[in-house]
């Protein structure tokens, strides 16, 4: 979060500013907890894709103090700035080591609760952010089938584009409950929800390997039949957040005198891989 | 439409971005449009063949083999021999359990596929069978991958989401080479020619080029402005598009990657495909977002100007012989002589072809002075002198001059003239120094042999503070006149001699800046429309009725054009052709069709400039830079390889938010649809029952993306909302086939919040006075409710009532009307439909009353979703029913019992997987509902149980589903389905 003019328009991220939050997507994990109650009483929580650290904030404020804190850790490529009672890895969650290195920070106790707030680079291609956006997904879920005690709770990021229902029946196989959940602050406007599996069971059977499109067995039917197959579910969907809470698609008129403040970011914004290019278009040398 | 796959009868039509390209032998184009193949004649422009193939992937990428096709999207893939292309061909989809990045034709005749995660699938001769799959043991995530064979190996350059690129050989399992240097994903790489080197471009909107061997990094390009989509590597450049909506062609010298073209053919925003003609790698086609496809030829640089000649003022002197100044002025006797004045008072006479000069007039009087204009394609010119007089001159030298005095003595120096040619007839405007002095008209008659003569001399009453501009004559002789403060005035021009006053005079047109043109484009008796240019960039189509001898302007027209300034409109072939200048260059731009012609980079405005054109490809540009005269034309010989650059139209470049049908037609076989997108843009677009659509015009008024969009029940209005408050109200005239669109009001805004939406609204003819009344309603993101009476008239809104539901956003209002009742209905982003009775408000308004009142205390509010209503219809039967549509998933049915209450009948809580965006009411037993899951789901409703039950069940190509529109083209209704890209469906079947 930048100091910008958005701080006018948008006002779950002035509140945010406001809050110290680290971004306004923490206002989502809040929503999320005050509905379906995932963050009361448990120890070991890992938050995934975790940068710049808004949902790991959370974390810390809600469970890092007390007699019972719990262990956090928080994972991602991209460093994450210091939180109290929060250990950051700079690690790949697609690599085995980040589960070991897990583990060992729980003395090898499994989790309680997994998250991941990740999104993919959006390009526009409907079809293939939806897949990365689903591929990210997996490769949590995967983490997770590993790291989650039974009764453990899972929540992701999803888009809930035109293959969202397969993404549902495959987690209705790992879970009691998959409830596709819309914090208010998150834009009517936009593909985002959040899928919660609560009661993590998988069915008798169930290979994590199943979770893989990498399969390399030769030969293989081909044929479009075996796709039309593929299980649909449709999750149960539930609006979070008061309805006396900020609504994300409405206008505010912020108060006489408000708006001439504007507030610094409660972290530097992480440099974006254009952060060049931008320069150049400022100095207009990009033409 | 010929299906591939399956039989699928309701598909009419896909517009949406052109997601694969790849040219094919014997002068085809292949286009992946959604998930049909589209083959196109390249140098005809013929569209040969639409076939779909795939059941719901789109078609990503194409690779044409030696005697096959092979062709990717998704998880799906196919192949097609390539001398059956053209027949009835059978084709079977396959599918991968992963996404498939990159295809390709190995030397082995065998097609070759990379998936998302690093593996290379080897598919066996057949096509039928995945035969082996190579890794190099790092399977991770992948946003691009490309195949390069030799004779033993094969190599993948896997573009990571890390940014790295790895380079692997499948002989030996393992990577040879990383090349690391760019930050953020890798969108694109590509092999060089003889595969030593790949060229990349990642997140960080830079082009670079490597070297394999070394993993070193060989140049950095920039200069896209935003993320770059697709690259290709040829022999001696690098094509490049993307998201800033640019192709660019790239120069690899000396370590220095430089970008020497930008070709801006798309709108909207991405440039998603792009291919290269396979033999002398001279055409590039891309294929956009926005549904176009353009064909663009490398040799010429830039576009179309082959004639580009340069020559300095002095080498003029010298082959005059004369020293006669600097030039200043041109004018043409047709594209490729000209006329020129200079400073010294020499009228020199320069043909184009040969680039020669010669002397044509002097005289002392014009020494000093430089005023010269010419008539389209007449070999005569006007040449005003500083004592008023106009000296009238013919293409051939030593010719007989004609010398025109002024009207009276007091006039002094000629100021300004405009030319009109009509038939045999040459009209020439005069404004003189002396601003009291009325202005001369002169007729000149050509006659078949011998010089031009004299027909009449009258004077026009001048008007004040109007130096007149440009002006055009329709066939009663009605004159036109504009200013360069933007005003217009009309003149009847009988065939005498006797001073004329002008029948109407009106200011501010479209703005106070200069008409730089007038042209009549329609006339009946008592009416004539005119097209007047504006330099600001506006045009504008007004007619001039003359109504019990009075004469009146309406305009009936208005809209701007993407970029600059418009400094001359012509008629060709039907198109609306602007000429202006934007920045430092010169452009020339088909408004109906949306492209630029030619472009020339000379500096800007400030220079002394004239641009001939006849035809598409007949057309030149001569203007003065410093000390030196610049010629710039088309190919002489029209050595164009193609006959359209512009292969594919399409429609909106961004997300279509809103779509409405119109019950007005200008084509008896077409449905006439306004639909408004996230790029700011209204486009009225013709719908045909075979799929076609024609685009009759695209409108820039809105500042942001637009919300909503409704035609008034007779179709003689448009109304249209989006952020900023903008709630604009369009008058739209159909005058043959042509659909005009005034905008002639915008509700006052009361907030300096930008983003405050007008989010929906709902528009009521009213019979009050005479004239046309609307009441309408406007609901905010800021839970605002604003009552209006507006005017058409007066082009006035009236405030009728103000107030506010809660604090949330409203997303749809709606109203139920019995006689003189009235309830409104609004539906929030807290998932609840609220009813107010504006009872009181409406009959106010219907005994012209203008009072502002009191808001009413909502009548009923009941929970009909979980979060937003995404989308409302009101049902009439006997009774009055709601059917909403929710971002929780659900449809929602309710019955309303008046204003006392209502009651939640049924709850579809998955009736979709996604926001259910968009509802609509077919008829009294048929609902239609439109969600982000790309479904379309027909309903049928049972009257006695207020329920509805699914009775269909329809995939739509269409991402991002949000407004759906329905009515009659020919004799068979249609359905568009808008959101990412425009669908087209048969309703009837």
């Amino acid at each position: 979060m930048g100091k910008c003019s958005k701080d006018k328009r948008d006002l779950y991220y002035r509140k945010a500013k406001e809050q110290g939050w680290r971004a306004r997507s923490a206002f989502k994990l809040l929503q999320l907890d005050s509905e379906f109650h995932f963050l009361d009483n448990i120890s070991r929580v890992v938050d995934l894709c975790a940068a710049p650290g808004s949902w790991s904030q959370v974390l810390s404020r809600r469970l890092a103090s007390g007699p019972n804190a719990a262990t956090i850790v928080s994972v991602d490529l991209q460093p994450i700035a210091p939180l109290p009672g929060v250990i950051t890895l700079q690690a790949d969650i697609t690599h085995p080591s980040t589960l070991t290195n897990i583990l060992k920070l729980f003395g090898g106790e499994p989790a309680d609760f997994v998250c991941s707030d990740g999104a993919p680079d959006v390009t526009g291609l409907h079809d293939l952010d939806e897949y990365i956006q689903g591929q990210l997904i997996l490769s949590a879920l995967t983490l997770a089938t590993s790291l989650l005690r039974e009764g453990g709770t899972f929540v992701a990021k999803i888009f809930r584009g035109r293959d969202v229902d397969l993404l549902y029946s495959q987690l209705a196989l790992l879970f009691d409950h998959v409830t596709c959940a819309k914090p208010r602050s998150s834009r009517a406007s936009s593909l985002e929800a959040f899928v919660v599996c609560e009661g993590y069971r998988p069915r008798p059977g169930w290979q994590p390997e199943s979770l893989q499109l990498k399969d390399t067995k030769v030969p293989q039917d081909l044929s479009i039949a075996s796709m039309d197959q593929s299980e649909r579910a449709i999750a149960s969907f539930i609006a979070c957040g008061d309805l006396s809470d900020y609504d994300a698609d409405a206008t505010y008129q912020l108060e006489q005198g408000v708006q001439a403040v504007s507030l610094d970011p409660v972290q530097k914004p992480t440099a974006p891989p254009y952060k060049t290019a931008l320069e150049k278009k400022r100095a207009g040398t990009l033409r | 439409m010929v299906y591939g796959h399956e039989v699928d009868k309701k598909s009419l039509a896909f517009y949406g971005s052109v997601t694969s390209l790849a040219f094919a032998p014997k002068n085809l184009l292949l286009a992946g449009r959604g998930s049909v193949l589209s083959i196109y004649d390249w140098n005809s422009g013929e569209l040969l063949k639409d076939i779909k193939l795939f059941k719901r992937n789109k078609i990503q990428g194409i690779a044409v083999g030696l005697s096959k096709i092979l062709l990717w999207g998704a998880y799906s893939f196919g192949i097609i021999n390539i001398p059956s292309l053209l027949d009835n061909f059978e084709f079977t989809e396959l599918v991968m359990k992963d996404w498939l990045m990159a295809g390709h034709w190995g030397l082995d005749n065998r097609a070759y596929l990379v998936t998302a995660h690093n593996l290379l699938l080897q598919i066996s001769i057949d096509c039928k069978q995945l035969e082996k799959v190579f890794s190099c043991g790092n399977e991770c995530s992948l946003y691009s991958a490309s195949v390069y064979s030799t004779s033993d190996d094969i190599y993948v350059a896997a573009g990571t989401v890390f940014g790295s690129i790895d380079i692997w050989s499948v002989n030996k399992r393992e990577v040879i080479s990383v090349l690391n240097g760019h930050e953020g994903s890798i969108f694109n790489v590509q092999f060089s020619k003889c595969g030593s080197k790949v060229v990349s471009c990642s997140d960080d909107r830079s082009i670079r080029v490597w070297d394999i061997d070394r993993e070193t990094c060989l140049a950095v390009g920039w200069g896209h402005m935003a993320r770059i989509w697709q690259l290709k590597f040829l022999e001696n450049n690098i094509i490049s598009t993307g998201e800033d909506n640019t192709a660019r062609v790239w120069e690899l010298k000396q370590g220095k990657l430089d970008c020497v073209q930008t070709w801006e053919g798309h709108t909207g925003r991405n440039v998603w495909s792009m291919a290269v003609n396979g033999l002398d790698e001279t055409l590039i086609a891309t294929g956009g977002a926005d549904g176009r496809i353009r064909i663009w030829d490398l040799d010429e640089k830039p576009r179309f100007i082959e004639n580009r000649r340069t020559t300095d003022f002095k080498s003029i002197e010298t082959a005059i012989g004369k020293s006669c100044g600097s030039v200043k002025q041109f004018a043409a006797f047709n594209v490729t002589s000209y006329a020129l004045s200079t400073t010294g008072g020499y009228i020199l006479s320069y043909d184009a072809v040969n680039n020669s000069w010669d002397e044509l007039f002097y005289n002392q009087s014009v020494v000093g002075f430089s005023l010269l204009k010419g008539w389209t394609d007449k070999p005569y010119i006007a040449v005003g002198d500083r004592f008023g007089r106009i000296y009238i001159l013919s293409q051939e030298r030593n010719s007989d001059v004609l010398v025109l005095e002024p009207p009276t003595d007091s006039c002094n120096k000629t100021v300004e003239m405009v030319t009109i040619s009509k038939d045999n007839r040459l009209y020439l405007l005069v404004q003189y120094g002396n601003l009291q002095a009325p202005w001369s008209l002169f007729v000149l008659l050509e006659e078949k042999t011998g010089p031009v003569s004299l027909a009449y001399a009258s004077t026009l009453e001048s008007h004040a503070t109007f130096p007149f501009s440009a002006a055009a004559i329709n066939d009663s002789g009605l004159l036109v006149v504009g200013s360069r403060f933007g005003a217009l005035a009309v003149y009847a021009i009988a065939d005498d001699a006797s001073s004329k006053k002008s029948v109407g005079c009106w200011r501010r047109i479209m703005s106070e800046d200069c008409i730089t043109n007038v042209i009549v484009t329609h006339e009946e008796p008592d009416l004539t429309d005119v097209l007047i240019t504006s330099r600001t960039g506006v045009y504008s189509v007004c007619s001039v009725v003359e109504e019990d001898k009075k004469v009146i302007l309406q305009k009936i027209h208005l809209n701007r054009v993407a970029k600059g300034s418009i400094e001359g409109a012509i008629f060709i072939g039907g198109d609306l052709i602007l000429w202006g200048f934007k920045n430092n260059y010169f452009f020339v731009w088909n408004e109906s069709k949306q492209y630029e012609i030619m472009s020339e980079v000379c500096g800007g405005p400030h220079r002394f400039w004239h641009f001939s054109i006849r035809s598409l490809t007949k057309f030149a540009f001569l203007y003065t830079k410093s000390t030196a005269l610049c010629f710039a034309s088309p190919y002489s010989s029209m050595l164009q390889k193609y006959t359209t650059s512009l292969l594919q139209d399409g429609s909106h470049g961004r997300e279509i938010r809103a779509i409405s049908a119109s019950s007005a037609k200008n084509d008896p076989d077409a449905l006439l649809v306004a639909s408004g997108s996230e790029d700011t843009c209204i486009r009225l677009t013709n719908v045909y029952n075979d799929g076609r659509i024609e685009t009759l015009g695209i409108f820039r008024k809105h500042v942001s993306g637009i919300q909503e969009l409704k035609w008034s029940d007779d179709g003689k209005y448009l109304f249209s909302s989006s952020a900023r408050e903008e709630f604009v109200v369009w008058q739209v005239t159909i005058r043959r086939s042509i659909v005009y669109m005034y905008p002639i009001a915008s509700a006052p805004i009361e907030s300096d919040v930008p983003d405050l939406r007008v989010m929906d609204f709902f528009a009521k003819k009213v019979e009050i006075a005479e004239g046309v009344q609307f009441f309408i309603v406007t609901v905010y993101s800021d839970s605002t409710i604003k009552v209006w009476l507006f005017d058409t008239t007066e082009a006035k809104f009236t405030l009728k009532s103000a107030g506010r539901y809660k604090t949330c956003c409203i997303f749809k209002v709606s109203a139920i009307i019995d006689g003189e009742n009235i309830l409104l209905l609004t539906g929030g982003s807290d998932g609840y439909i609220t009813c107010w009775n504006l009872g009181p408000i409406m009959e106010s308004v219907l005994t012209q009353n203008l009072d502002c009142l009191p808001f009413p205390e909502q009548s009923w509010s009941i929970r009909a979703h979980q979060s937003s209503i995404k989308s409302m219809e009101i049902m009439r039967t006997e009774k009055a029913i709601i059917i909403s549509g929710g971002d929780d998933n659900s449809v929602s049915v309710i019955d309303v019992n008046g204003a006392s209450c209502a009651e939640q009948q049924q709850k579809l809580a998955s009736a979709h997987a996604s926001t259910v965006s968009s509802l609509m009411v077919l008829n009294d037993h048929t609902i239609l509902s439109a969600a982000v899951d790309q479904r379309v789901r027909f309903w049928s409703f049972d009257e006695s149980r207020s329920k509805l039950i699914l009775e269909r069940d329809e995939y739509t190509t269409v991402s991002d589903t949000g407004c759906i529109s329905f009515g009659w083209a020919g004799d068979r209704r249609v359905l568009v389905i808008g959101g990412a890209g425009l669908a087209i469906w048969n309703l009837d079947m």
